[in-house]
This record gives C-alpha cells, structure tokens and sequence, in this order.
C-alpha cells in the first residue's frame, strides 16, 4: 500500500476519525474538522517509528500539518 | 522475555540492579560510558546467574547516541520493557566556588540525559502500550545538603520528571517512578575518611550504610507487576535520614 494510504488507514482505524472526511491535504489538527490534539501526535510518531524507522520526537508542528507534510517528511528522513 | 535498559551500569547501584534484574529474568542491556571492563563483568555475572544480555557503550548525555543505543536494542530484542535511568555524576562545591562546566555535566547526565533516555524508551514503550520507566533519584532531591546545590538541584528535577511523565504516559500503559537512596556504600562511600563516615551514620537512624543490592530490590520490586498500580511515585530508601 502506498505510504499516504497507510498513514491514512493508520489515523482513521486508531484515531478514530471518519475516512470520508479525511483528504490528504486535510489539516490535521488545530481547529480544523478532524481535530486531532497533542495526544494524538503521540501516536502519530510511535507510528512512524515503528512502522517507518523514522523519528519524529520533536520535530515541528509544521510537518504534522497533514497526511501530505508527515509523508514529506518519512520520505525525507528515511 | 522482558527487555531492561540500565543506564550507568557498570559500577554502583547501576551495576546492581542490571544483576538483580538479570537474576530476575529480563535480558539486560548494561549501558556504560567509560568502564567496558567493568561492564562486561557486571554481564559475566548476570550469565552466571542464569541471565543474559549485552553491553552497551553510550554517553547517555548526548542524544544521538541514546537513539542510536534504544533503536539497536529494539532491533535487537524486538522491544523495551524497563529502562532504568541510573548513570548519574556528583559535583559537590559551595556556590562560590562552582565550576560552571561541572554545572553544565551535571545538568547534561542528570537531567537532559534522563529526559533523552526516557523519550526515546517511552517511544519504543508507547508502540506496545506497556512499559515501566524508574528514575534514580536520591534523598538529596528533597534534602539541602551545604555543598550540594547542583546535585541536589538535579534530583529535585528527576522527581518533578517523574511525576510529570507518570501523568503522560500513564494512559498508555507506561508507569514512571523513582527511588532516592540515602547514603549507599559504593566507591564514593568507601573513599571517605573514618571521620566523615561517623558523622554520616550519626545522621542515620538505622546507623548503617545501604547497599546497592537493598536499591536493587527496590528496583526490581517495582518494576514487576505486584506494583502494577503505582505510578508517579518517588520511593526513599535512606535508613531513615529524612525522617
């Protein structure tokens, strides 16, 4: 599966949030619809860790703006 | 089989509790920075106690190292069960006369190095939704020791740290707690002249010098699932000095 799909699949099964809502460039967090908080950033990064071997731990918000800019940045740090 | 990072353990309350946690099963990850001959031994002893594990050599105090050491373990043995945030140095000097770069390694092991250990475990911990961080701390985090401002300063952070990280991290699964020994005979103890080992147990009620292996316990019996419930907890084992 591509990594956008997988990102994708991974926030709506754990994060709970509806698939049909959720584009790739759909913001995220903040006060966007799907508004995820700080908690869910967590689980976003041990994701990535795990499944990517790509660490996340402190690094700007900017690049979990998205499925787009977090897939940017596993591409980038991979 | 259960997976514990000790930091510091080639020497000292590190070094027991790598063994007492290998005597009690876990695959132990003796982590040093200086003393591999030391820490090689501390693992012949945990193999011929029936355990097993690996030596590790990482400056806990510098980031990079700690992610590559958590990322090798975890690809090593697949997870991290308990990581035991020991490696820890003492400075004492009055305020005058403080050396600012024995301010600055103090803070870079005692403090950011817990922090990096914890952060970087916590993400291998967070995965399974399990895990069990202990934080060493030491009675001289609650206590004003003349002399002992930046040690004491550092332990007070472990103990905040801990609390904090227990109402993170306990939702996921992972509990943080600390234990904060007293005076424990290890090479610093050992070095003092007669006179100042008096004065020192004259302050202790049960009027002994605690063991690294009495810390060990502690460690070990917190770690495991009889204390599945406590979380956030600071644990002192002092003989009774803070009384």
């Amino acid at each position: 599966m591509e990594l956008k799909a997988k990102l994708k699949e991974f926030i709506c099964s754990t994060l709970g949030v509806e698939a049909d809502v959720l584009e790739y460039d759909t913001a995220l967090f903040g006060d966007s619809p799907i508004g995820l908080d700080s908690v869910d950033s967590l689980e976003i990064i041990s994701y990535v860790d795990g499944e990517y071997g790509v660490d996340m731990t402190g690094v700007g918000k900017e690049h979990f703006q998205s499925i787009d800019t977090i897939a940017a940045y596993i591409e980038a740090n991979k | 089989m259960k997976v514990a990072v000790v930091t510091g353990a080639s020497r000292g309350i590190g070094r027991a509790c790598a063994i007492r946690l290998g005597k009690e099963g876990y695959t132990v990850v003796v982590n040093y920075s200086r003393s591999e001959a030391e820490a090689q031994s501390a693992l012949d002893e945990i193999r011929s106690a029936g355990g097993d594990g690996i030596i590790y050599k990482a400056d806990v105090s510098d980031l990079a190292q700690v992610k590559q050491m958590m990322r090798d373990v975890d690809k090593q043995f697949g997870q991290i069960d308990l990581l035991v945030n020991n490696a820890g140095i003492v400075r004492d000097s009055f305020l005058l006369a403080l050396n600012m770069n024995d301010l600055d390694s103090c803070l870079d092991l005692n403090v950011k190095g817990y922090f990096y250990c914890a952060q970087q475990a916590a993400l291998k911990m967070f995965r399974r939704k399990q895990g069990v961080i202990i934080n060493m701390s030491s009675v001289s985090g609650e206590l004003a020791l003349a002399g002992q401002s930046v040690y004491s300063a550092t332990k007070g952070a472990v103990n905040s740290l801990t609390r904090v990280l227990a109402k993170e991290l306990g939702a996921k699964g992972i509990r943080v707690n600390a234990v904060a020994p007293g005076f424990i005979e290890t090479e610093m103890i050992n070095a003092l002249s007669d006179d100042k080992k008096k004065e020192y147990l004259d302050t202790i009620p049960l009027h002994r010098f605690g063991r690294a292996e009495e810390v060990a316990e502690v460690v070990a019996a917190l770690a495991g699932d009889g204390f599945a419930y406590m979380t956030g907890q600071v644990i002192t084992l002092d003989g009774g000095i803070a009384l």
